[in-house]
């Protein structure tokens, strides 16, 4: 490669509103919703049989049949079958990781134009045998003789033909991540009103947003959805205030989250158009705004050395390091919502002397944030968290809000499983 | 090994109606006591079987949990051996302490040696120290120390010893926790050949004085050995069994790290006593 990075444009994008899981889209598969959202963002830029350079995507919970489920998709669109796909994966950064990764290709030459997508369905789960099912009958395929089959079956109990669900457990530790976070919540001290307030903002800023018809070019309705179903307009501090606590009963500190303040299990997808100026300009749409640069992040949350979802508060500093840029080069943060405390603890990480000191190892604290330029048109907490489909609703928000307002730059974090974080700089 | 079991079962009654014959202790305990040998060598498969099920990675090296499997049969012989002076069934593994010099490798040929280390007095009753020495090519690769208490038994010459208080035990903030089910008992003493009844067999299990079925307690810390993820060639472990953990059960688990120490403790989260503390120790305490 001689020439340098061209930049890579975010065109738009196109999702189906996120709904409640077990709801309205519960007979939908991954492939059938992200089919859908790509239909969807193929009729909005008119891209019907057109063949793009590829398409990214991916979802968290996913069939072992579904190992071509992005391309799969794409056959089932408009898009011409010529167009190739590929699927990744990243827990909740998936979408995100699916959207920087069509961009790279851009900057690098190797495409002019493509998707970068995500899709979840909590409802449409899979489900497995169990490990000891899986064992015998593989034992059995690999028997030669009856003695052996006779063997590998006597190994059998009734309890062994329950199938396994999957679990929303880290692997390696058996906690759930509400678990994990109670626990990164209470070293952080992080209140039950902060919470409830920062998910109060959320419900009220998507609803405004949806009010004033800023959703309009991003969403297309599905199954008879037209909002995403997890929005609750009315949401008061009092109402949050009265439920009762999800996670961190089994903890020493008072537990301070609900399903108020986390997000709920949802069905959705997303997707975001991204290309050359040069491609944009042919086709005579208008760049919405850049992706910059991503930076990913990890931490031992394991041996409890740091928190599950904490790793987005070191990726965040390097990026921005990398860029010469502070936080009063920021005009917008958008910060995934996993849970209201996710938020809380990374700004609180930032503000604090010691932690980016001892942890981060720079002379001086990042700062606070401005709770205005913070998550501007609401995030997880009311839309919904689809996992691999929030990096797309997030990123084409943003670059809408870029050009709407006529901002500079915003910084956009997701956290995910297995303690990895990914974060990514967007401009006008 | 259920053979083991049964004249051990055997040999057991007999010691609890008519006492064991009297003879020194000193050829029944200490460094020119009888040696069991058992040469086995370590198929990769079976090793894979056993990773499998305690949380080890399937890997070129063999885990020192299943090097104890290979050894706890003979211990179990020994201990229900005519001249043992106590009986072996009922006998509830206390502690366990190990140190790998140098890491086993699949297809190595492993000799196991077991004795009886010592016969010492304990509170409760009778301490019994059986060591066991892992060599492959002449080298020693593990020395082993299980401690099994007989609870309620008095041994003529036991070595006078002032057991050291047991850890005291807080119950923390978890880090982790492990469901448990009759069918991780059923896995282990599938893998391990351990098929001690009162791991299968509710009734078993109540006969001997426990609520319902436990599980094994070197499954619990096998499991807690895989969780620390020691990637040193050589590192000491000791684990010290509290409460056994009746299945089914969810169990609470917190790893910390502290220097060249890692220590993983087991607790019930209801009541907060803990079932199993262990810890592990490197040279350069990087695991």
């Amino acid at each position: 490669m001689t020439q340098s990075p061209q930049p890579a444009a975010i065109l738009g994008g196109n999702r189906i509103p996120f709904a409640r899981a077990h709801k309205q889209y519960a007979r939908a598969s991954n492939q059938d919703m992200l089919t859908s959202a790509l239909d969807g963002l193929v009729a909005r830029f008119g891209l019907a049989g057109e063949r793009l350079g590829e398409v990214a995507g991916g979802a968290v919970l996913k069939h072992s049949r579904d190992l071509n489920l992005t391309r799969e998709a794409v056959l089932g669109s408009a898009l011409s079958p010529q167009t190739p796909a590929f699927d990744l994966g990243q827990a909740c950064a998936t979408g995100l990781e699916a959207t920087v990764s069509i961009a790279q290709k851009i900057r690098l030459g190797q495409i002019d134009v493509g998707i970068g997508s995500g899709v979840d369905s909590a409802s449409d789960a899979p489900i497995a045998v169990s490990e000891e099912l899986r064992g015998v009958l593989l034992e059995l395929n690999r028997a030669k003789t009856v003695a052996q089959r006779l063997k590998a079956i006597s190994r059998l109990r009734p309890s062994d033909l329950a199938p396994a669900l999957p679990s929303n457990g880290e692997a390696r530790t058996g906690l759930s991540m509400g678990e994990h976070q109670a626990i990164t919540t209470a070293a952080w001290g992080i209140s039950r009103q902060d919470q409830d307030a920062l998910a109060l903002a959320s419900h009220q800023r998507m609803a405004a947003a949806w009010e004033r018809g800023f959703f309009d070019d991003l969403v297309t309705p599905y199954l008879g959805v037209s909002r995403d179903t997890t929005l609750r307009a009315d949401s008061t501090q009092e109402s949050l205030g009265a439920l009762k606590p999800a996670f961190g009963r089994g903890l020493s500190a008072t537990p301070t989250m609900t399903a108020g303040n986390s997000t709920p299990l949802t069905d959705g997808a997303s997707t975001v158009l991204l290309s050359s100026e040069e491609w944009a300009a042919d086709h005579g749409i208008e760049p919405l705004a850049y992706l910059v640069d991503a930076e990913a992040a990890a931490v031992d949350f394991v041996t409890g050395t740091e928190g599950l979802l904490m790793a987005p508060a070191y990726a965040v500093p390097r990026l921005l390091a990398r860029n010469g840029l502070t936080f009063a080069d920021v005009d917008v943060f958008e910060i995934h919502e996993a849970f209201a405390s996710t938020v809380l603890t990374h700004m609180a990480a930032w503000e604090s002397e010691e932690f980016c000191r001892e942890k981060l190892g720079l002379d001086a604290p990042l700062g606070p944030i401005d709770r205005d330029k913070l998550n501007p048109n609401g995030s997880s907490l009311a839309a919904g968290h689809p996992f691999a489909a929030t990096g797309g609703r997030i990123i084409a928000s943003v670059a809408k809000h870029l050009k709407e307002t006529g901002q500079r730059r915003a910084l956009v974090s997701i956290c995910a499983a297995g303690g990895q974080g990914l974060t990514a700089i967007v401009e006008a | 090994m259920l053979g083991t079991y049964l004249a051990a079962a055997g040999s057991s009654v007999l010691k609890r109606i008519r006492s064991a014959p009297a003879v020194p202790l000193a050829q029944v305990a200490g460094p020119d006591s009888p040696r069991r040998t058992k040469t086995v060598t370590a198929d990769p498969q079976t090793v894979a079987e056993f990773c499998r099920a305690v949380g080890e990675p399937v890997r070129s090296t063999v885990p020192v949990t299943w090097l104890h499997t290979q050894g706890f049969g003979a211990s179990l012989s020994l201990l229900s051996a005519p001249d043992f002076p106590a009986p072996a069934l009922g006998m509830v593994h206390v502690a366990n302490s190990l140190t790998q010099l140098r890491p086993v490798h699949v297809g190595d040929t492993v000799t196991a040696a077991v004795w009886i280390d010592q016969i010492r007095t304990h509170p409760k009753g009778t301490e019994v120290v059986v060591a066991a020495a892992f060599d492959v090519d002449g080298l020693r690769c593990v020395d082993e120390r299980s401690h099994y208490l007989a609870k309620g038994v008095e041994v003529d010459g036991a070595t006078p010893h002032t057991a050291g208080e047991r850890t005291p035990f807080e119950a923390p903030d978890a880090t982790m926790t492990w469901k448990l089910t009759p069918r991780t008992a059923d896995v282990y003493a599938r893998v391990s050949g351990d098929v001690n009844p009162i791991h299968l067999n509710g009734l078993a299990a109540k006969a001997f004085g426990f609520p319902g079925r436990i599980v094994h307690g070197m499954y619990t810390a096998a499991r807690a050995l895989a969780t620390v993820q020691v990637r040193t060639d050589s590192f000491s472990w000791d684990v010290e069994f509290a409460t056994p953990v009746v299945l089914p059960a969810t169990v609470s688990v917190r790893v910390a790290h502290d220097g060249a120490q890692t220590s993983v403790d087991v607790w019930n989260p209801r009541d907060g006593r803990p079932h199993m503390l262990s810890s592990v120790r490197t040279e350069n305490g990087r695991q």
